[in-house]
């Protein structure tokens, strides 16, 4: 869970006493509390139509008769108690929820609860808009990718690239492309992804952060391998989808491509001494499609060289520049560093 | 504030008493996660009477 997700004692208060609220508003709100005491909590849950009153039990042994939820103080600090049952205690502390027993727990109180009584329409202010807020923000990332795969299906049904079997892998094969690229983008950015780190460990765990690291994962030490990749891939995809008439020309910049694949095998075993998983699968993929060309009997007509082949040859580079730009924001160590 | 349910709280707990608006300002939240175990329970008393 990013930092920006953790839940916090007032958001978890708000589930836990049912009151309706956003937790993107909710949380800035305890963020932005000036007094980070029960004095500051109980002046915000007045905001929300919940009133409060701080006790201290003398008798901890009188904690069954609060009302539930409320929130005790412990030396370890603050706890919400949702639940008193048969000698046991269930509570929540950042979300998580635990169980203890209660005499467990009067031992840990300091005696100060918390005690709230949230009126019948108690919620957020504005709670509708912000729930909208909410709604829409959590859409975004689903219409991108409906958006995206309706784009696909039109150029992919339009171009009939479903009517040869080669063009269909060759679809297939450059979208895997486009995936491992990202993950290994991610990967050089110091962006955590467990699905980069559960295909990295395949052949050798943490062979792709040991190749990652050498100085030969930069092309002329300026451009990493991975943006090369995603440009490749990408571009080659989008081509492929747009304009296929031109699949010679895609063919062609593949076998430019493949002599890579040697000298990238040959630099892990002899000189990096360690494999990276997502290294291999990209060069295996450069060569599936130099099969799925060949057996499609798209390498000919390659020469004469023609002016579109300057225009495919500027595309990789564009993208490519495009990424190498971008990937000091993405990466992780430069965004920690002050 | 209904103080029908707050006057008839502190009857039921006659031990208790209302932390006045300091006193509520005095306990802070710190942010951590906070698990009641034995192990931690020993150590918070221990804290308390000086050992550690």
């Amino acid at each position: 869970m990013s930092e920006t997700n953790s839940p916090t004692i007032f958001t978890d208060f708000l589930s836990a006493a049912g009151v309706k609220h956003t937790y993107w508003y909710s949380a800035r709100q305890f963020r932005d509390m000036p007094f980070r005491t029960y004095f500051g909590l109980s002046k915000l849950l007045q905001s929300y139509g919940i009133e409060s009153v701080g006790l201290n039990l003398g008798d901890k042994s009188a904690v069954d008769r609060l009302p539930l939820p409320f929130i005790a103080q412990t030396p370890d600090g603050n706890v919400i108690v949702t639940r008193i049952s048969d000698g046991k205690v269930t509570y929540l502390s950042r979300g998580s929820r635990e169980e203890a027993e209660l005499g467990r727990l009067t031992e840990a109180m300091s005696g100060n609860v918390l005690v709230a009584y949230p009126s019948a329409d108690a919620c957020e202010p504005d709670y509708a808009s912000h729930h909208f807020t909410e709604i829409a923000d959590r859409a975004k990332k689903w219409v991108l990718i409906a958006a995206c795969a309706a784009l696909f299906a039109y150029l992919f049904l339009s171009n009939r690239l479903y009517s040869h079997v080669s063009t269909v892998l060759l679809t297939l094969i450059n979208l895997c492309g486009v995936y491992i690229s990202t993950l290994l983008i991610q990967k050089s950015a110091h962006i955590k992804n467990r699905h980069a780190d559960a295909v990295c460990s395949v052949v050798e765990a943490g062979g792709c952060d040991d190749v990652l690291s050498t100085d030969a994962s930069k092309f002329f030490g300026i451009f990493g391998w991975s943006e090369v990749g995603f440009a490749y891939f990408s571009v080659s995809l989008l081509c492929l989808l747009i304009f296929p008439q031109y699949i010679n020309l895609l063919a062609l910049c593949n076998l430019i491509c493949l002599p890579f694949s040697f000298w990238s095998v040959w630099y892990q075993k002899f000189r990096a001494h360690a494999w990276c998983t997502l290294c291999l699968c990209v060069q295996s993929m450069l060569w599936l499609l130099f099969f799925c060309y060949l057996f499609g009997g798209w390498l000919h007509g390659l020469l004469p060289l023609r002016p579109q082949l300057f225009v495919l040859g500027v595309s990789y580079l564009a993208v490519m520049l495009g990424m190498n730009a971008l990937m000091p924001l993405l990466d992780r160590q430069n965004v920690s560093q002050p | 504030m209904d103080t029908k349910q707050i006057d008839s709280l502190l009857a039921s707990l006659p031990q208790a008493r209302r932390l006045s608006p300091l006193e509520l300002n005095a306990i802070r939240f710190s942010g951590r996660k906070t698990i009641i175990t034995e192990a931690r329970l020993k150590r918070a008393s221990r804290k308390k009477s000086g050992k550690v």
